[in-house]
């Protein structure tokens, strides 16, 4: 990972976007867990609960954006024909 | 009342021997629902804190700021636009003549029209409600905008650009949402409760 970052000179955390442009779609599972956590942190009565519940929602957020994925490359191409 | 069972019933008797529905263990606080709101502005998690529920205010806390210093780190600090500066982060002047003197006179650009500078970086509604840490971001974005000393032809910070300016951006306007969610939440808790 620090020659990954090495190579394309990063070098200034913060100060410089991170060489991750290629991986960007990984980007969206800690945002999907953070709002699952929240998200569930508000709803759930008991804190004991949180960790299966986002566990849950994050799997379920993830499906959905993959199966939104896929329709809306399906109907691309059905449109571009 | 008539759908009440009897006083004698043995539904009423398992109701009147379970323990009461509590929130947490500690005693209820007698913070304002105000109060709380802010404190949950200034302080991603704090509101809950103040109600008593230290568990579920730094879980909030502590994944809210993650979410928005993760957001800084991918895109880097320059991915805040903020309303009122360009690009090298000089403020934004906008020359008014008097019309009685006929002087020309520059004024800050958020002092005539805030709105349509806003609406023209309309992602810093939400990144704003993660609170003081954006304030703050806010700033060091316009700080690190400006041209750096050793080499004026460049910034000090750089900008991202496509899908990672993107992704940073959704995360610091994400982390000011779920943010907002809390201090609805907290606040509607203690009203509850200062209600009970």
């Amino acid at each position: 990972m620090i020659n990954f970052l090495a190579d394309y000179n990063y070098t200034r955390p913060f100060l410089q976007p991170m060489p991750i442009w290629n991986y960007w779609y990984l980007l969206l599972l800690p945002l999907c867990v953070g709002v699952a956590v929240v998200y569930k942190a508000i709803k759930c009565r008991s804190m004991s609960q949180v960790p299966a519940e986002a566990a849950s929602i994050t799997v379920w957020i993830l499906v959905c954006f993959a199966a939104a994925g896929v329709a809306l490359v399906g109907l691309v191409k059905v449109m571009s024909r | 009342m008539a759908n009440q069972p009897p006083s004698n019933s043995p539904a009423s008797a398992a109701a009147a021997a379970a323990p009461p529905l509590v929130y947490s263990s500690r005693p209820a606080s007698i913070a304002a629902a105000p109060l709380v709101a802010v404190a949950s502005w200034v302080l991603p998690g704090a509101g809950y804190v103040l109600i008593g529920q230290r568990a579920r205010g730094l879980t909030i806390g502590v994944t809210i700021i993650v979410l928005f210093l993760l957001g800084l780190l991918i895109a880097g600090v320059r991915v805040m636009e903020v309303p009122g500066y360009d690009a090298n982060g000089k403020a934004i002047e906008v020359p008014m003549r008097d019309l009685s003197t006929g002087a020309v006179t520059s004024h800050w650009v958020m002092g005539i029209s805030p709105l349509v500078e806003v609406r023209s970086k309309p992602w810093i509604v939400p990144q704003l409600l993660t609170g003081p840490i954006a304030i703050g971001a806010a700033g060091w974005s316009v700080y690190e905008s400006r041209p750096d000393p050793n080499n004026p032809t460049q910034s000090r910070g750089d900008q991202s650009h496509a899908r990672v300016n993107e992704i940073g951006s959704l995360y610091l306007s994400v982390a000011g949402l779920l943010n907002l969610m809390a201090i609805i939440d907290a606040a509607h808790r203690a009203a509850q409760r200062a209600g009970a």
